[in-house]
């Protein structure tokens, strides 16, 4: 994978589309192999520089929303500032801009089982979003939502990997929501079936 | 941080009532009772640490040993104060404290009470230890002869709000007497409790200089810092240039004659801090308290305490399922696990505190039960000391630390990808550490309870025993001196109520202190002395106590004679190794000298044996006993009465104690109750060891029943599929309880020796004891399983009785 890319991960069941989200977003071990992140060898290095490298790094944007459900949508916004240590005031602004940006500002008070499943969606890229990660991994993000809102979560991908440069791996079942990337990676019992490179979104360019 | 931390605590707290709900009233629980017992043991560990000089301030202890019986009280010879202030100048002041052990009346007025607690002591007991004085002057307050200072209640009960200071009382039934000082009324933690305090200068004895004759609890202070071994070590030649002239006139033999036949009065000293819980002398000031029973109650604290823990970090646990989703969330949203640890930890913190703060709420609501058992006087105020609240924070970390950081470091070690990608939340059900802690709580329950019934059987056999007299049926008139010379009359009055079946007189009653008098019976030599308990009695005692004579007569006023004549007891009869005692004859030195120098004896017949009748605590075996005939020294008349109309007999006794006495106070007590006062330490224990147990059931019930909660709950599926696979609803309760079942079955296991080795030692300080029986361990068994049944299957029921649909569509 390439800094900078939109790439949608397909296959049937128990392919590993999963897994290999989960390797890459450093929540599982490879069992072969090596993983580098940037120049960093993540399958060699110890589980605090793995944390900071995630807390850095990594979004993560999980088909089952995954909020905390004791936490309102502004405390779930927070959560990870939190962990990176920023301050109070910063932390304002910050989950303030997000709010903003999703439109939420009315719904900041409410808990996660007070939204529908799409705008719980949004508060989980949201999250993911805050602190600014180089990269977004989602596992079926659009899996439980309508197709409407769905479209609403992919749009707000596009526009963080065209405008902000953020690379975006996304698990999928539906050919609809992989013809969203510019590369379509499909895995067959763990194995690369194919790999080919969206005609209508050409590869970006890198730095 | 923290405050994100705290909220999701307490809202995840607030959602789980239940959980929150058992947890803190749990911990809560626990938390008091080791307060309370934490009270406890600091007040006992407090006795006379207050006074200023209490680490250089030392009691004489007799350490004596004649013709084989050792004697070890703490009382000395009235001599031995002066001699010692004379002689050794490490000595930097003595004091001399008499108690006479009975009731004294004090009267002014009107106003007259019986007071057990009014003693002598020497004008220096004011400089030996700190008294608090309202009025008067502590230097010279007990410096002229007929002065008193009174404790502040008792100088209440008597002047009510007339300032007492200069006024007369009357001490006895004639001494006048002038209060010279109030003082304060003296805290619980001190051994030395006394409501007045006469001055020493009034007593003959204390000017008496026999050496030989040990009556007096002496107080020493030494200099700062001397070391008392030094002056025990020099006691030795004190005591031989005093007594050593006395004890070769009245044994007619040289001190070192007296010593080498195997006799001694040695003495020794015991710091006044450990005369509370580390001694425990037949005489004393007032019963002592009980290291052990100290150190036995911070167990079951610590137990207690380690209990309501478990239930913490069994209950936490156990939650994991519903807590493991929140962890893997935070830790993709870049939480560390140190940062985790950390939100778990407060939490706990919080949990803990909330818990301190209920049980400070249950102390103070049990407070007053409390001070009732134990007899302390424990207020909001000690709950205040800086050493009280220094703990309480101090305990609220170390419990919080205790109790969280196993489950902190637990929920922390969820992997996201574990339970993110699992479908459903299953937790273990089956923890081993949980199934230990289990195990541990439950078998420190059945030890409490097993506990609780061999203190109750033991108590109710000590109630039930025959004691050799007629217990049931035995009242006791106290003070009866008073009545001098109508005492016969008085007697006589008495009998012509048809309830009353007998009336006699003694000079000590069963169970109280009975001192030892030398004696040589006859055909034995001066050195085969045996030791035997005078009890001085009158003509119907024995008919009075309803004990049975086993050999020859009881006294009768048919024998003038029997005035100098004795009965003993079958103990006395045995230890001396007669088959037969009537007309034999017992010798006991007197002080007098016969004209050619040598000693002479008191030589008494024996005219009869009686039964042995416990006459001594049930803790130590019944000792010789011998009766002598005497006038005066009667203080107690005893009542045989039928039994029945007891209150209207009760009336008629004090009636014509009326019209013989007048305007003076009379006690009349249940010889029983009396007898059972010796017992009341160990009803208390038997109280409190009740209480603790269960709430070391409940605790554990608690905890068993959270534990239910939860693993019912991840079952919950199983249940559905078992359901649906056509399992009947008992055979789903048995498989939920079951496992529990098994726990308590191996506690029980595990109780049983322990229990049985702790109960078999406190036993084995009765001499009269009851076995400890399989009774007992059944009950403990039994009642643990039908308290662990019974919450676990609230819960098995209510899953079992669940439609299985409703389950598995969550799936």
């Amino acid at each position: 994978m390439k800094e900078g890319e939109f790439v949608s991960i397909m296959g049937p069941s128990g392919s590993g589309k999963s897994t290999i989200l989960h390797i890459l977003g450093m929540l599982d071990e490879p069992s072969t192999g090596e993983y580098f992140f940037f120049d960093q060898p993540v399958h060699k290095i110890s589980e605090r520089k793995r944390t900071d490298l995630h807390r850095e790094y990594i979004g993560f944007v999980f088909q089952a929303y995954h909020l905390i459900d004791d936490l309102t949508v502004y405390e779930n916004l927070e959560t990870p500032l939190l962990y990176k240590k920023i301050k109070g005031s910063e932390r304002k602004s910050m989950v303030a801009e997000m709010l903003d940006r999703f439109n939420m500002v009315a719904k900041k008070d409410l808990f996660p089982s007070q939204l529908s499943g799409g705008q719980q969606q949004l508060v989980g890229v949201a999250r993911a979003l805050i602190m600014q990660p180089k990269l977004i991994l989602a596992d079926e993000p659009t899996g439980n939502l309508h197709t409407g809102q769905g479209e609403v979560v992919m749009d707000w991908f596009r526009r963080l990997n065209k405008e902000d440069g953020v690379t975006v791996i996304q698990v999928t079942h539906s050919d609809h929501w992989a013809s969203y990337g510019d590369r379509v990676i499909e895995l067959v019992d763990g194995r690369v079936e194919r790999d080919v490179q969206n005609e209508s979104h050409p590869a970006p360019i890198h730095s | 941080m923290f405050g994100n931390y705290l909220k999701s605590a307490l809202r995840s707290l607030r959602k789980q009532l239940g959980y929150t709900a058992i947890n803190l009233f749990g911990l809560a629980l626990g938390l008091a009772v080791s307060l309370l017992i934490f009270l406890f043991v600091q007040h006992e560990l407090s006795f006379d640490t207050y006074h200023p000089e209490s680490k250089n301030t030392y009691r004489v202890v007799l350490d004596a040993r004649f013709n084989g019986s050792a004697m070890l009280a703490p009382i000395a010879p009235a001599p031995m104060a002066k001699a010692l202030l004379a002689d050794y100048p490490e000595v930097e002041n003595t004091a001399r404290v008499f108690g006479f052990g009975g009731e004294l009346m004090i009267k002014r007025g009107d106003a007259a009470f019986l007071d057990r607690q009014i003693m002598m002591a020497d004008s220096s007991l004011f400089d030996m230890f700190q008294f608090e004085f309202l009025r008067g002057d502590a230097q010279t307050a007990l410096s002229k002869p007929r002065t008193i200072v009174l404790t502040k209640s008792l100088a209440d009960k008597l002047f009510g709000t007339t300032d007492p200071l200069g006024e007369i009382v009357i001490l006895g039934d004639t001494t006048q007497i002038e209060v010279t000082g109030v003082i304060a009324d003296l805290p619980t933690n001190t051994h030395l409790q006394f409501s007045a305090v006469q001055t020493m200068l009034d007593s003959g004895q204390a000017r008496n200089d026999a050496w030989v004759s040990n009556n007096f609890y002496t107080y020493v202070r030494l200099q700062d810092g001397f070391d008392p071994d030094e002056l025990i070590a020099k006691f030795p030649t004190m005591f031989e240039t005093y007594a050593g002239p006395q004890i070769a006139q009245s044994f007619g033999m040289s001190y070192q004659e007296f010593l080498a036949s195997g006799n001694s009065f040695g003495y020794t000293m015991q710091a006044v801090e450990d005369i509370h819980l580390k001694s425990n002398f037949d005489v004393d000031v007032q019963a002592p308290g009980s290291m052990n029973y100290v150190i036995l109650f911070s167990a079951v604290a610590l137990f207690i305490l380690v209990l309501a823990c478990i239930n913490f970090m069994n209950l936490a646990t156990a939650r994991g399922a519903t807590r493991a989703r929140e962890v893997a969330i935070r830790k993709t949203a870049g939480s560390s696990r140190s940062q985790l640890i950390a939100q778990f930890l407060s939490e706990a913190g919080l949990l803990t505190s909330l818990s301190f703060a209920g049980a400070i709420g249950l102390v103070l609501m049990v407070l007053p039960f409390f001070n009732d058992i134990t007899g302390l006087e424990l207020g909001i105020g000690s709950l205040l000391g800086t050493e009280v609240v220094v703990s309480l924070i101090l305990g609220a970390i170390v419990v919080s630390l205790v109790a969280g950081l196993y489950p902190a470091f637990y929920l922390s070690s969820f992997e996201p990808i574990t339970v993110l990608k699992a479908e459903t939340l299953s937790g273990s059900t089956k923890s081993s550490l949980r199934n230990f802690l289990v195990v541990f709580q439950f078998s420190i329950s059945i030890v409490l309870l097993i506990g609780t019934f061999v203190v109750k059987n033991q108590l109710d056999f000590i109630q039930n025993k025959e004691l050799g007299f007629d217990r049931e049926h035995i009242l006791v008139i106290n003070r009866a001196s008073a009545l001098r010379a109508q005492t016969d009359a008085f007697k006589e009055k008495l009998r012509q109520n048809s309830n009353i079946i007998a009336v006699g007189a003694s000079s000590n009653l069963p169970g109280q202190i009975h001192g030892g008098d030398g004696y040589i019976p006859e055909g034995f030599s001066v050195e085969d002395v045996v030791l035997f308990s005078p009890l001085f009695v009158d003509n119907d005692f024995v008919e009075a106590m309803g004990i049975t004579m086993a050999e020859g007569r009881d006294f009768s006023a048919d024998f003038p004679g029997d005035s100098s004549s004795v009965v003993i007891n079958r103990a006395a009869l045995n230890k001396i190794g007669w088959e037969s005692g009537v007309g034999k004859f017992v010798s006991q030195f007197t002080d007098k000298v016969g004209p050619d120098g040598g000693p002479v004896y008191d030589q008494r017949q024996i005219v009869g044996v009686i039964e042995d009748y416990h006459f001594m605590s049930l803790r130590s075996e019944i000792g010789g006993e011998v009766f002598r005939l005497a006038d005066t020294q009667l203080n107690n008349l005893i009542v045989r009465v039928t039994g029945a109309e007891m209150e209207s007999t009760m009336a008629f006794i004090r009636e014509t104690w009326d019209t013989f006495l007048p305007g003076t106070p009379v006690t009349v007590t249940f010889l029983n109750d009396d007898f059972g006062k010796l017992f009341e330490s160990d009803q208390r224990l038997a109280q409190l060891f009740t209480g603790f147990s269960i709430l070391a059931v409940i605790i554990a019930s608690l905890g068993l029943f959270g534990l239910g909660f939860f693993m019912t709950e991840q079952r919950t599926k199983e249940i559905g599929i078992r359901k649906a696979l056509g399992a009947s609803f008992s055979e789903i309760i048995l498989l939920l309880s079951k496992d529990f079942i098994k726990l308590v079955l191996v506690s029980f296991v595990i109780a049983v020796p322990i229990a049985y080795f702790g109960m078999s030692a406190w036993l084995d300080d009765f001499v009269y004891r009851t076995n400890i029986g399989v009774t007992a361990f059944l009950l403990a068994g039994g009642l643990a399983l039908a308290i662990a049944w019974v919450t676990v299957s609230y819960q098995s029921i209510k899953a079992a009785k669940q439609n299985p649909i409703s389950s598995l569509r969550h799936g």
